[in-house]
């Protein structure tokens, strides 16, 4: 959760000022071997872990702001620092990002804004 | 069965465990472990069986590449939630090989255990022969460079010995391994610490089921003390303080506390007294009551004031405060310290202070085999607190049980039951020549089931059947299910490991001999266990021992590369053997026969024997007491002479008898004859070393028939003695026909005749003891040899092509020299024709009875001789044809020049 405005950093740079919100997703990765596949029918399996995935809503942006965030955004990898709300306290996980697209309505500049749009960041490792 | 815990198996069907692997490894003093974040999949497998050797090897795939030859550690862990990871060691293992897979850019490694290094050619071992079995084990691991971890075991048929180098190097070290498997009935592999393991199917869990016990500690049904080691429970005794304890008393004669403190008020305890009552002491009073019985397991139980054995109560004790610091010992009380030490065994101890369980204390030995309780309320181990360490019961066995939670639906296959094992079979010689033992009651009840060994090296001598009840000890009723199953992972079961798997009402006792375990994305197991092959041996053409005689065997000696067929029998007075050996070098045949003629034969006041040889006699003796003195006539029936006199005896005086006349048969080589020895043993009274006769009860003769001893009491001088009573009384000429005779002595009764002689036989004609007959062919590249006393052969025979003889004996040659005597009345020799009257060519003869119609210079001399008259005699009328030529009827010159031209001699 967002507990302040520098509380979510990608690669150690805040991007409270960008955001209109973030959603926190843990997601149970499970490995192949579960499902109800024993003799007495209980579904059994392992657990790969619990993923924490970061699905960023940014609020409309300006040109500059949108230039200034974009390389951030197009690495294949991205260290996110959050807070957790398992470990109590501000962790770094290495995530990989999925696609973004943002929408334009009129023409980009410093005083006009892009439409909102989203991005999800997913921990590579367990938290 | 890898150590694991109880929570790990708990672990293993819940819906979310998590789980690791950990592959650990040293180069250049740097050790580096490989974890989930660099392992793709690890893949743990083996394919084993009984009595035999086994490899274990793990496919791994990663990121990082290990070098051939790295020993690695790998390792499964688990965990559920937030508990930490706990590993099972699946061993060390040797990266074999590695190969880089550009797909997915990832290496896949293949490692073998140790039992690689057993991989290679077989070479002589240094041990000095004869050699145990377990010391030549050892010398083999020192030869793979592999540590022997049952070097102190005392396996099947360990201290046996292995009588000389029995391999080469058409073997490898895993061949030799797999017969020593096969000796010792144990399946021979590597185990998590990397020692060479003779190991034994395990039907026991290590914590034997105890819940809380460590699984590496082995439960026990009890410990005994015999009176010295006890334990210090740390219990203050108090008020609070009850104890529940399962008991026997092994021994009585004294005053004995199972259990608890005796501080006078302050104390509680129980025990017996020295006539084996049960004793209670508690605040400062003891009550006995009944005897118990020795070995009897009792149960003991103190509630508050309350004491009950075996659930009833027997006694309820004063109330007061018990307080102080004094302990509660085990097998004995403590008040300043130990005393009244116990005779006994325990098989549990709780100890509650009010409501709580303090201790629950169960018999076991940890994992440095000390033998103690261990207290699974605190995880502490109580060892003996004294000298002595406590004597250990049965391991409690318990079969570890797998249910259907731990079964994949994709593959549950459990076959036919096999077993129970209750033949062993020892076979050889193309599985012709076997030697077996079987549990008859088994085979009765549940059918036969048998192990074949067939041709295994140590177990090859004539006397290989010593091993069977060892074998037979150690399979004896095993039965296990065939299976092959998929499992989500059990991972803990090691190779030989017996467990139960059961599905909802079936339980399948199962054998762990194949695994292949898959982590991975997930978790699984594929277990199998297939039918072995069967064997049916013919048991009628088998035998229950290697026969020490009337053998019928082919021993193959592969170290040697020699193979021995051997069949024998042995009667009473006959041997018999052929023997076949093949060898590289030649083929060996020998068929003996030895056949034994001496027989004996006893018997009182005469002796008879039907078939004796001539001169037959090999011992002859006659016994008794009534032997006297003068002239002993040997009487023979049916020989000649009928009488024969023996020797007269010096020996014997007036009155006196002899003890034992014996004839000897003493054969000379000179005359090639046994001449009979005769002897005559008498027992000789003797004073001061004297020989001497008694004439009356104190009067004594000396022996030369002079001198008269007499003695007040002679008791005490008189000393006997049998062998310088012997007398060799001479040879007598003992002729003896062959066939039927009875022999005594006439006019005495009462002998015992013994007889040892040699009988008449239909092997040889001859005087003989003994015959041995042997015939015998060695075969080698350059020649044969043929040997025996009589050899046939039949048809028509050649020689070189020089020499042939056909059907009808008749030969044919190219030249003969012959040295000796030839015989013929037919045929032609130097154009002489062969008659049984002579030799005759054309007109002129050699007749053997002297005719010759040959002449000589001599006859011309005679006739000239006769014609001139000077030879001074006439020519007999028998010889005037010989010499009238010309048959004229008269010898004149005219036959003188015809015998002239006949000899081509002119004499004027």
């Amino acid at each position: 959760m967002l507990i302040n405005k520098n509380s979510f950093k990608i690669d150690g740079v805040s991007f409270a000022p960008y955001l209109e919100k973030v959603k926190f997703g843990r997601h149970k990765i499970w490995h192949k071997d579960a499902g109800r596949n024993n003799l007495s029918g209980t579904y059994t399996g392992s657990l790969v872990g619990t993923f924490p995935k970061f699905t960023l809503s940014f609020g409309p942006l300006t040109q500059a702001q949108l230039e200034y965030i974009t390389p951030y955004l197009e690495k294949a990898e991205q260290s996110i620092n959050y807070y957790s709300n398992k470990l109590k306290r501000q962790n770094t996980l290495a995530c990989y990002s999925g696609d973004y697209e943002y929408e334009n309505q009129n023409t980009l500049d410093n005083l006009d804004e892009n439409e909102p749009f989203e991005i999800s960041f997913i921990a590579r490792t367990k938290e | 069965m890898k150590a694991h815990t109880q929570t790990f198996k708990d672990n293993l069907i819940k819906l979310g465990k998590e789980l690791d692997a950990k592959v650990t490894y040293t180069i250049d003093g740097t050790e580096t472990i490989l974890d989930g974040e660099s392992l793709s999949s690890v893949n743990p497998h083996y394919e084993g069986a009984i009595l035999k050797s086994v490899m274990k090897q793990v496919d791994i795939t990663s990121d990082v590449d290990i070098p051939v030859g790295t020993v690695i550690n790998v390792q499964f862990g688990m965990k559920y939630e937030d508990e930490p990871y706990e590993y099972v060691d699946y061993g060390n293992y040797v990266v074999k090989e590695s190969k880089y897979q550009e797909d997915t850019r990832k290496y896949y490694l293949l490692c073998d255990d140790k039992m690689l290094y057993a991989m290679k050619e077989y070479e002589p071992v240094e041990v000095t022969y004869p050699v145990t079995v377990r010391d030549y084990l050892s010398a083999i691991c020192t030869s793979i460079s592999v540590t022997f971890g049952s070097a102190s075991d005392t396996f099947t048929h360990y201290d046996e010995t292995i009588p000389a180098e029995l391999y080469d190097n058409t073997y490898t070290y895993r061949d030799v391994l797999d017969e020593i498997a096969e000796v010792t009935a144990s399946t021979i592999c590597i185990n998590k610490d990397d020692e060479l393991e003779v190991r034994y199917i395990n039907k026991k869990t290590g914590s034997g089921g105890v819940e809380g016990l460590p699984s590496d500690y082995v439960a026990l049904e009890y410990i005994e003390s015999n009176g010295t080691p006890y334990i210090n429970t740390q219990v203050n005794n108090s008020n609070s303080i009850d104890y529940e304890v399962e008991f026997a008393f092994t021994q009585f004669g004294s005053a004995q506390r199972v259990f608890g403190s005796s501080m006078n008020s302050y104390g509680s305890s129980f025990g017996v007294n020295s006539s084996g009552n049960l004793l209670i002491n508690h605040m400062n009073r003891s009550v006995t009551f009944s005897q118990l019985e020795l070995e009897q397991k009792y149960n003991f139980k103190k509630e508050g004031q309350y004491f009950y054995l075996d659930g009833n109560r027997v006694y309820t004790g004063a109330s007061g405060v018990i307080s102080g610091t004094n302990k509660m010992g085990l097998f004995c009380s403590i008040k300043y310290g130990p005393e009244y030490y116990a005779h006994a065994k325990v098989y549990s101890v709780k100890i509650y202070d009010g409501t709580t369980l303090i201790r629950d204390m169960v018999p076991c030995k940890n994992a440095s085999d000390i033998v103690g309780m261990y207290d699974v309320v605190n995880q502490t181990f109580y060892a003996s607190n004294n000298t002595g360490t406590f004597i250990e019961g049965d391991e409690v066995v318990t079969i570890d049980e797998i249910d259907e939670n731990y079964i994949k639906d994709t593959r549950a296959e459990f076959g036919e039951k096999y077993g129970p094992i209750n033949s062993i079979v020892l076979s050889r010689s193309a599985e012709s020549d076997n030697v077996y033992l079987r549990d008859e009651d088994s085979v009765a009840e549940n059918g036969l089931c048998e192990i074949k060994i067939v041709d295994n090296q140590i177990m090859n001598d004539n006397t290989r059947d010593r091993f069977l009840q060892g074998i037979l000890d150690r399979l004896d009723g095993l039965e296990y299910y065939t299976n092959d199953f998929e499992s989500i992972g059990i991972t803990y079961l090691d190779l030989c490991d017996y467990y139960n798997v059961k599905i909802f009402d079936n339980v399948y006792p199962c054998l762990m001999l194949n695994d292949e375990v898959e982590i991975g994305d997930g978790l699984n197991e594929i277990i199998y266990t297939e039918m072995p092959s069967q064997t049916v041996t013919d048991y009628t053409k088998a035998d229950k021992t290697d026969r020490r005689i009337n053998q019928a065997y082919l021993m193959v000696d592969k170290q040697n590369q020699r193979i021995d067929a051997v069949v024998s029998t042995q009667e009473d007075f006959q041997d018999s053997l052929s023997q076949l050996s093949v060898t590289v070098d030649g083929i060996q045949s020998k068929v003996e026969l030895n056949y034994d003629f001496v027989r004996e034969t006893s018997g009182n006041n005469y002796i008879s024997v039907a078939d004796i040889q001539q001169g037959g006699i090999v011992e002859f003796k006659i016994t008794g007491t009534a032997i006297s003195e003068g002239l002993l006539k040997l009487h023979i029936t049916n020989n000649d002479p009928e009488y024969i006199e023996l020797p007269i005896s010096t020996l014997l005086k007036q009155g006196d008898v002899a003890d034992e006349l014996s004839i000897e048969a003493v054969y000379n080589e000179d005359t090639k004859l046994y001449e009979m020895h005769v002897f005559i043993d008498k027992k000789l009274d003797y004073i001061n070393n004297q020989i001497v006769t008694r004439t009356s009860s104190n009067n004594f003769l000396l022996d030369n028939d002079t001198d008269i001893l007499q003695t007040e009491s002679n008791d005490d001088l008189l000393l006997e003695d049998y062998v310088e009573g012997k007398q060799d009384l001479g040879i007598i000429n003992l002729p003896l026909q062959e066939g039927e005779h009875t022999f005594s002595i006439d006019g005495f009764t009462g002998l015992d005749y013994y007889l040892k002689y040699a009988v008449l036989n239909n092997i040889t004609s001859e005087f003989a003891l003994k015959k041995h007959i042997v015939s015998e062919i060695n075969q080698s590249p350059e020649q044969i040899g043929i040997s025996a006393e009589k050899i046939k052969l039949e048809g028509y025979t050649t020689i070189n092509n020089g020499f042939s003889v056909d059907l009808q004996g008749n030969m044919t040659c190219n030249n003969a020299t012959i040295n000796g005597t030839i015989n013929s009345n037919n045929g032609t020799i130097a154009g002489w024709n062969m008659t049984a009257e002579g030799l005759t060519n054309g007109a002129v003869k050699i007749m053997n009875n002297g005719g010759t119609t040959i002449y000589t210079i001599a006859d011309i001399i005679i006739l000239r001789g006769h014609i001139n008259g000077t030879t001074g005699f006439e020519i007999p009328s028998i010889l005037q044809s010989r010499y009238d030529l010309n048959g004229d009827g008269v010898l004149d010159l005219k036959d003188l020049v015809l015998l002239q031209n006949i000899l081509k001699i002119n004499i004027e």
